[in-house]
């Protein structure tokens, strides 16, 4: 079934890139943010997961930096 | 389901890079054989893009390990340009993850539902996709 899916993607004056995906649970959502952590370079340095993770309505976030 | 993620960006993609400084309005020179970069009293050196600050040129050089650097005498920018080193590679990082995020949403499939820039520049983008 088709799903609705929704990024909320800030960049910052100092090019610092921070993704939000808007998802239900049971969605493959961290998938979502890997598209662009492999544009931005796909250099990964900390990825955790939060206390929100057993929460029925949740968000998943994403910062990407871009430090040249 | 939540995370979070930190991503340390590197300038990879060149047509990314040409666009950003397209939309920074910054003149520049591109040839994979290399362009010439005006440095300190004349004094010159190679690299795959030249961006024009005016007397000095800022060099785009590719990395062994396939990433994009700057090279510039960055006092000489700074004085006659009038921005620090810091402040150009912000502005360039901006722009190239703009271009790049732009693109990469594309690519996926995402419309871009809205774009809102906040007074200190910041830029918010919301995406969306059915999938």
């Amino acid at each position: 079934m088709a799903q609705r899916r929704e990024l909320e993607i800030t960049i910052t004056p100092s090019g610092e890139v921070k993704v939000q995906v808007k998802c239900v649970p049971g969605q493959a959502c961290v998938e979502e943010t890997k598209f662009l952590e492999e544009a931005l370079g796909n250099n990964v340095k900390d990825r955790q997961l939060t206390s929100d993770y057993y929460q029925p309505s949740v968000s998943n976030t994403g910062d990407v930096y871009n430090r040249g | 389901m939540s995370h979070f993620t930190t991503v340390a960006t590197k300038i990879t993609n060149i047509q990314c890079l040409l666009k950003a400084l397209d939309q920074l309005k910054w003149k520049y020179t591109h040839a994979e054989d290399g362009v010439t970069v005006r440095g300190w009293r004349g004094q010159t050196s190679l690299a795959e893009v030249s961006i024009n600050m005016g007397r000095y040129d800022i060099g785009v050089v590719k990395n062994e390990d396939g990433t994009y650097g700057l090279q510039a005498d960055w006092w000489g920018v700074e004085t006659t340009f009038g921005k620090t080193e810091q402040e150009v590679v912000d502005e360039i990082n901006k722009a190239y993850a703009y271009q790049v995020v732009v693109a990469a949403c594309e690519e996926q499939g995402y419309r871009i539902e809205e774009q809102v820039q906040g007074e200190d520049g910041t830029i918010k983008l919301s995406v969306s996709k059915w999938g």
